[in-house]
């Protein structure tokens, strides 16, 4: 491949006599570039293909609930941050919500945040303690980097009995919107960030969530503003979720959204994640179907 | 006893202020009031710095109840770590004993 410039050759009296003209071989120059953009295009996909797989999921089927999540970083360039959400079916039949915050902005907050997010994933499998999953999750949140007092609230769902078993590492509580309008913060139980020292051991507490109530998980992101008390912000967000309350959850999702994050200034990420009861009862055939292949699992090794 | 007294905003960019004020105390290993009233927002970054600080030192906070700041720090379970006092004389006093 040549890159050719030519220009006209004139004599004295400004009259063309002839042509100049210049080659250069630039088949390497062409050859080093493609190369250059494809390496970038591969190092993209990579970022964003690791970047995915940190964040949670609200793709949880069970019939009995609806649940939405919406996810705001606020660093530019990257599609995590430090916060995180996530929705775990449990084989029990439980469901668990789950908000948290690593420390800090950028990548090296959305790195710690991936290794929380999937380690107390993990931790709340089972039993019926959240409390003793996040005493379990501050042990490993010492060894990771960035670990530390990262703030998590942790909520299982038991349709069943319509109540709820809620812990709290120094995040913002947890909202219930009743299907009235009522909205209550599950706040009487503070307890300290992830990993910190602490007094006494991690509480629970136990609320009821009657069908048709919505659940609301949050990062500081959505009510935090400058120059107010932080009441400001979840009263802002109590009235916007009550008043939304009959919208369908990814609809009330979004319209909080768009009434408290101020999109021109958002400087902290923001992270919601909201679960409705639709149905109280066990949970329906299929609907959690790993757990159900678990189940058959063990019984053969029991009968073999 | 040394007294912190933190005036605007803490956020992501002030905090390392706030955090070499209280290395101050905590090289020389004596008490420290942190008195939050003329506070006017403070972000997880500050608070993380008061955790780590209780950890290596013996701390009191200045928050008035109603104050901005009042609700965020028993948000953030600070309440559970450190005395939360209405007033410097009250912090002064929770460090005597």
């Amino acid at each position: 491949v040549f890159l050719t410039t030519k220009s006209p050759l004139y004599n004295a009296d400004r009259e063309v006599i002839g042509v100049v003209g210049v080659a250069r071989d630039v088949t390497e120059e062409r050859a080093l570039r493609r190369d250059r953009e494809r390496l970038y295009q591969i190092e993209h996909e990579y970022a964003a293909t690791l970047q995915h797989a940190m964040l949670g999921t609200a793709n949880v089927d069970d019939d009995r609930f609806a649940f939405c999540a919406r996810y705001h970083p606020a660093v530019e360039g990257l599609t995590v941050g430090g916060d995180w959400y996530d929705v775990v079916a449990r084989p029990d039949g439980a469901v668990v919500l789950i908000a948290g915050d690593a420390v800090g902005r950028g990548i090296g907050a959305a790195t710690a945040m991936g290794q929380l997010r999937s380690a107390i994933a993990a931790l709340v499998g089972s039993g019926a303690d959240p409390a003793r999953a996040l005493e379990s999750l501050d042990r490993f949140a010492t060894t990771i980097a960035g670990g530390a007092f990262a703030t998590c609230a942790l909520v299982i769902i038991d349709a069943a009995s319509e109540t709820i078993t809620y812990t709290c590492a120094g995040h913002m509580p947890p909202l219930i919107v009743s299907p009235d309008g009522a909205t209550k913060y599950l706040d009487d139980l503070q307890d300290p960030p992830l990993a910190t020292i602490r007094r006494r051991a991690r509480r629970f507490g136990v609320h009821s969530l009657p069908v048709g109530s919505t659940l609301m998980l949050f990062t500081d992101g959505l009510v935090e503003r400058r120059a107010e008390s932080i009441d400001n912000g979840l009263e802002r967000l109590a009235r916007a979720a009550s008043r939304l309350r009959d919208l369908s959850v990814d609809d009330m999702c979004d319209a909080i959204v768009g009434e408290l994050v101020e999109t021109d200034r958002q400087t902290d990420d923001v992270a919601i994640v909201l679960a409705r009861l639709l149905a109280a009862g066990k949970p329906p055939d299929g609907a959690a179907s790993l757990p159900g292949l678990w189940k058959q699992r063990s019984m053969r090794q029991l009968s073999s | 006893v040394t007294v912190v007294q933190v005036e605007g905003e803490v956020d992501l960019s002030t905090a390392p202020r706030l955090d070499e004020a209280l290395a101050a105390a905590i090289d020389r290993r004596v008490p420290a009031v942190i008195d939050l009233s003329a506070t006017t927002f403070m972000d997880s970054s500050g608070f993380r710095v008061v955790h780590e600080a209780a950890e290596r030192v013996r701390l009191a906070l200045v928050v008035p109840p109603g104050s901005i700041l009042d609700r965020s720090v028993r948000l953030a379970g600070l309440h559970e770590i450190v005395p939360v006092c209405a007033d410097r004389s009250g912090a002064l006093a929770e460090l005597r004993d």
